[in-house]
């Protein structure tokens, strides 16, 4: 695995702000917004963001890289592998060029540049890959989707090993899209909280490698048991309130993997720390759960809202997390909310040996559930 | 197992959903009003939704009406696209880079989200499914479509459904330099729907194969490019039925005729001249393949490359009328 963050680059990083309840959040300063920027993000690093419009090639390469050398290989050894990368669009690069040629008094061409596919085109073409290359791009569930094409890729032997990537650049486009939707929350997002009030944005890179292997190479190598996606079509930016489809994504996962519920010992909850999505995501974990709900966690105070990048940045996260010993409690959290009636983890909790649920549900109705095995049988 | 074709609708730049809409683009195609036949389609205007999704919506009802048997609500659902609502994008993204826009359309922003399209397709043809978006520029149909087969053969569906669209915008240079195209080249939009089963009963063809090779046409060996995608659509060509090679968006004349040598002199089909040229227009000459039927089974092979160094191969054969496997 391989990640950069608001807490810098590589997975260390990550950790060491996950173990530490550490908060990574600034004000964003990348682009000048259309409206009075009182809202706090998570950002790469300054002297990452100095990159520019080279941003997604630099972020992409560092954690590649910190991928590949995790997994004991070289840029050689991956020659043969598929690449499928996970993004919501990756404007900020089109913003960049834009400011650029605006600055040289150029007259800039609005997104001037090719489409969403690109990132993963000319990664490919620098790496010299010989597997397929695609790009899925389902908004925030994109890098979970891309998780799964790649399982399905490497069941069906299509390639032997997958580089999964999930990556998001947060451009002023998509900040004020958020604005406009009035789903951002100037206090910081609360997951699960009486009092949250909406979500945090930030940005992210982060790169797993799938093997298809007959056994884990070490007890703390994470095994991706399943995986299932559905559609809700309540709303286009909502599930529905109910959290049939949000239940019914689990329970596929669940099965997919062989396990049965009470083989999950954590759920890493989506909880964007919305009203309504919280509220529907914990009716859908008891409706797969019923009394026996397992603790479960959300990620997204440490590291905001990565949207296409989080399936992957955030299934990082977590067996990062694992592989440390602990499983990282949810930070904003501070108040049960009566309404729902669920508690997630407001302490870290040390981790143990199974099965691990990760919830991904975006725009577009798109719901996504992965399921991964930690520590072996 | 095969993966077989259950309906096919291809959707050109005029509006035009079968061959008798068809015409040769001599210039760049004006975008066509779509709105009477998608409230034909649909019962409903949908107001909110752009050009683009409207061009989706209507594919994809039609690919579904024209089935001999109901679509199962749980296919899954796969679509493609190179650039997206690039129009209501890009609109917005000037407004935004140029401050002072105050508040912006929610509504526009919605609209520019990677796979809203996706989602108005899945509700208005009732499917609470597996719903993936792909976009791979050149190569989004034939990535989503490998998709669309592998759950068919895998087992995870009995159908899938698998559809790719791009429009067009203005100004011509803006498009152009997004694609990216020749100033000289006509740009186009539309795209193509399939729905994909197991079942042979009722089928008009079946899906050869997808293939993914690693090697351009940018190196100037037009023989060894040409040696390598023969060799790879080769296990297609057994059964000896005529065979059409279909240029895609970026394929040259001169890899084209080499290719069409190295396959015993294979006919050239060209379709871009009826949709222009656009990222998804695979979809469009795969999906037209069966705006006709066929005397005999026919082999299409559409071979696609991009200008990353790679080469997307789709094996098509159509069934000769009324042939069931």
């Amino acid at each position: 695995m391989g990640a950069v963050t608001s807490y810098g680059a590589g997975m260390d990083a990550l950790r060491r702000g996950l173990a530490a309840r550490r908060q990574s959040a600034s004000v964003y300063d990348a682009f000048p917004l259309p409206y009075s920027n009182e809202f706090k993000v998570n950002q790469y690093p300054q002297a990452l963001l100095s990159e520019k419009d080279a941003l997604i090639d630099t972020v992409l390469a560092l954690a590649l890289d910190e991928a590949i050398g995790s997994a004991g290989l070289d840029r050689n050894d991956i020659r043969d592998s598929a690449l499928i990368l996970g993004t919501s669009g990756l404007l900020y690069e089109a913003e960049a060029i834009y400011a650029r040629e605006k600055v040289l008094g150029d007259a800039p061409v609005p997104v001037g540049i090719r489409g969403t596919g690109r990132a993963a085109s000319r990664m490919a073409k620098g790496l010299g890959l010989r597997g397929p290359v695609l790009t899925v791009t389902t908004a925030c569930t994109s890098s979970a989707n891309a998780v799964l094409a790649a399982m399905r890729m490497l069941r069906r032997g299509d390639a032997k090993r997958a580089i999964v990537v999930g990556v998001e650049a947060l451009s002023a486009f998509t900040l004020n899209g958020f604005y406009s939707l009035m789903l951002l929350s100037p206090a910081g997002t609360r997951p699960f909280d009486a009092a949250r009030g909406g979500i945090q944005l930030g940005s992210a890179c982060a790169v797993l490698i799938l093997e298809s292997v007959d056994a884990p190479p070490s007890p703390s190598t994470g095994v991706l048991l399943g995986a299932a996606n559905l559609c809700d079509t309540h709303n286009v930016i909502s599930t529905g309130l109910d959290g049939k489809v949000a239940a019914s994504v689990m329970a596929a996962a669940i099965r997919d993997a062989g396990i049965t519920p009470a083989d999950i010992k954590t759920i890493k909850a989506h909880g964007t720390g919305s009203i309504d999505n919280d509220a529907t995501e914990v009716a859908a974990m008891k409706a797969v759960f019923g009394r026996a709900m397992p603790s479960f966690t959300g990620f997204k105070g440490y590291i905001g809202h990565t949207l296409g990048a989080c399936g992957a940045i955030e299934t990082a996260a977590l067996l990062g997390a694992l592989a440390d010993g602990f499983i990282p409690s949810t930070l904003g959290f501070e108040s049960a909310d009566p309404a729902m009636a669920a508690v997630p983890l407001a302490e870290h909790l040390q981790a143990v040996p199974g099965c691990y649920m990760l919830n991904f549900f975006g725009f577009g109705g798109n719901n996504t559930s992965l399921i991964i095995r930690h520590g072996g049988l | 197992m095969r993966a077989y074709i259950m309906s096919a609708v291809a959707i050109g730049p005029h509006g035009d959903i079968d061959a008798s809409g068809r015409r040769a683009l001599g210039r760049d195609p004006l975008q066509a009003d779509l709105s009477d036949i998608l409230m034909e389609l649909t019962g409903k205007e949908m107001r909110r939704a752009g050009h683009f999704t409207e061009l989706a919506v209507i594919g994809s009802q039609l690919a579904i009406k024209r089935l001999c048997a109901p679509f199962e609500p749980s296919s899954p659902l796969y679509f493609a696209t190179g650039l997206g609502e690039v129009q209501a994008t890009t609109a917005l993204f000037e407004q935004v880079m140029e401050g002072g826009a105050g508040s912006t359309s929610p509504y526009a922003f919605i609209n520019s989200v990677s796979n809203t399209t996706a989602f108005h397709v899945a509700k208005t043809a009732g499917l609470t499914s597996t719903n993936i978006t792909v976009s791979q520029e050149e190569l989004s149909f034939e990535s989503a479509l490998r998709f669309a087969v592998s759950d068919v053969m895998d087992g995870y569906a009995e159908q899938s459904l698998v559809g790719g669209v791009d429009e067009l915008s203005h100004p011509r240079s803006a498009h152009m330099k997004r694609l990216p195209l020749a100033e000289d080249e006509l740009m186009g939009e539309g795209g193509g729907w399939l729905c994909i089963g197991r079942d042979p009963a009722g089928a008009c063809g079946a899906v050869e194969g997808v293939v993914e090779l690693a090697l351009g046409i940018d190196d100037g060996d037009i023989d060894a490019w040409a040696s390598a995608v023969a060799q790879a659509v080769m296990p297609w060509l057994e059964t000896g039925c005529p065979v059409y090679l279909m240029p895609g968006l970026r394929l040259s004349g001169a890899h084209a005729r080499a290719l069409s040598m190295r396959l015993h002199g294979a006919k050239v089909r060209d379709y871009l001249g009826l949709c222009g040229r656009f990222h998804t227009a695979a979809a469009f000459g795969i999906a037209a393949i069966f705006d006709s039927m066929h005397e005999t089974d026919t082999l299409y092979i559409h071979v696609s490359p991009n200008t990353e160094g790679r080469t997307m191969i789709v094996g098509i054969r159509a069934f000769a009328r009324f042939r069931r496997d």
